[in-house]
């Protein structure tokens, strides 16, 4: 009874923190900005326009981190350009802030692969740590009340980019 | 005359032995310690020399210099990078673990072998 007692004391336990271990994604940063609204910014984009979030009041937004230097980014970019095309018609806006990246680059990459999302840039990285990002690529999809309903960090899928559209549509 | 005498060098050695309170620079370093690094393993935002990093400490630095509480800068950073930007865990939920789990095993541990050194000695006891 008694080594029974500790051998279930000590399994139970065991088997609980496995479980709860196992049965979350190592890879996945949950953000602490989801749900909550949209920090605020107001950034230049390419061509010398001032864009803030404010602006874009009533539409939903989505937010996509990269940089030239960033190998997913391109394949992301390829995608992001397919999704403004079939959601041309919706209110979804779509912009890209540059990440730890020169202007100068972020022209080059755009003459190559073509334009897609307008380009803001975020000098001295204000934004993107305001949105808690560790990394390129991170993407941001916030609802028409400024509320940011899913983040992604990494490459975004078309399966995963097209759902979330859906979400904030 | 003699407690006043005595007051007086303990006031002295107290002051002489206190902390002096920490520059504006030395604070913002040590609540960069307690920052990580988002694109570092494990490295605080204080001896990084990534970008990110780096802005990061600007941004400390400026609220200290605006007069924010150590509290109020880690909250700053929690609110954007979640908890996970913490070097050292709040003792909460599962994060209690850490600091319970020692505490069990070493007593678990300590029992285990005062049990099992007692039943040895009661049975080579009985022996004799």
């Amino acid at each position: 009874m008694k080594k029974a007692l500790i051998f279930f004391g000590i399994l139970i336990p065991s088997l609980f923190l496995l479980y709860f271990s196992l049965t979350r994604n190592p890879r996945e940063l949950p953000s602490s900005l989801v749900n909550k609204p949209a920090p605020l910014f107001e950034l230049v984009s390419l061509e010398g326009e001032k864009i803030s979030l404010t602006s874009m009041k009533g539409k939903s937004v989505v937010l996509n981190f990269w940089s030239t230097w960033c190998g997913p980014c391109l394949g992301e970019h390829q995608l992001i350009r397919q999704a403004m095309k079939a959601s041309s018609d919706s209110k979804i806006l779509f912009y890209s802030i540059l990440y730890e990246d020169t202007p100068e680059n972020a022209k080059g990459f755009l003459a190559e692969y073509g334009k897609a999302a307008p380009v803001l840039i975020d000098e001295g990285l204000r934004t993107a740590i305001d949105y808690g990002v560790s990394g390129v690529p991170e993407t941001f999809f916030i609802d028409a009340n400024g509320i940011i309903l899913y983040k992604h960090a990494g490459m975004l899928t078309p399966e995963i980019l097209f759902e979330k559209l859906r979400l904030i549509q | 005359m003699k407690p006043i005498l005595i007051l007086c060098t303990f006031l002295f050695v107290w002051a002489a032995c206190a902390p002096s309170p920490l520059t504006p620079e030395e604070r913002a370093e040590q609540i960069g310690k307690q920052l990580r690094c988002p694109v570092c393993r494990g490295v605080p935002i204080a001896e990084s020399p990534s970008a990110l990093a780096i802005e990061m400490m600007t941004i400390v630095r400026e609220q200290v210099q605006a007069g924010k509480s150590d509290e109020e800068i880690l909250k700053y950073f929690e609110e954007r990078y979640g908890e996970w930007v913490l070097l050292k865990p709040k003792p909460v939920g599962m994060n209690l673990m850490v600091w319970i789990l020692p505490i069990l095993v070493f007593l678990g541990g300590g029992i285990f072998i005062f049990v099992a050194v007692s039943k040895k000695k009661a049975t080579t006891k009985e022996e004799l």
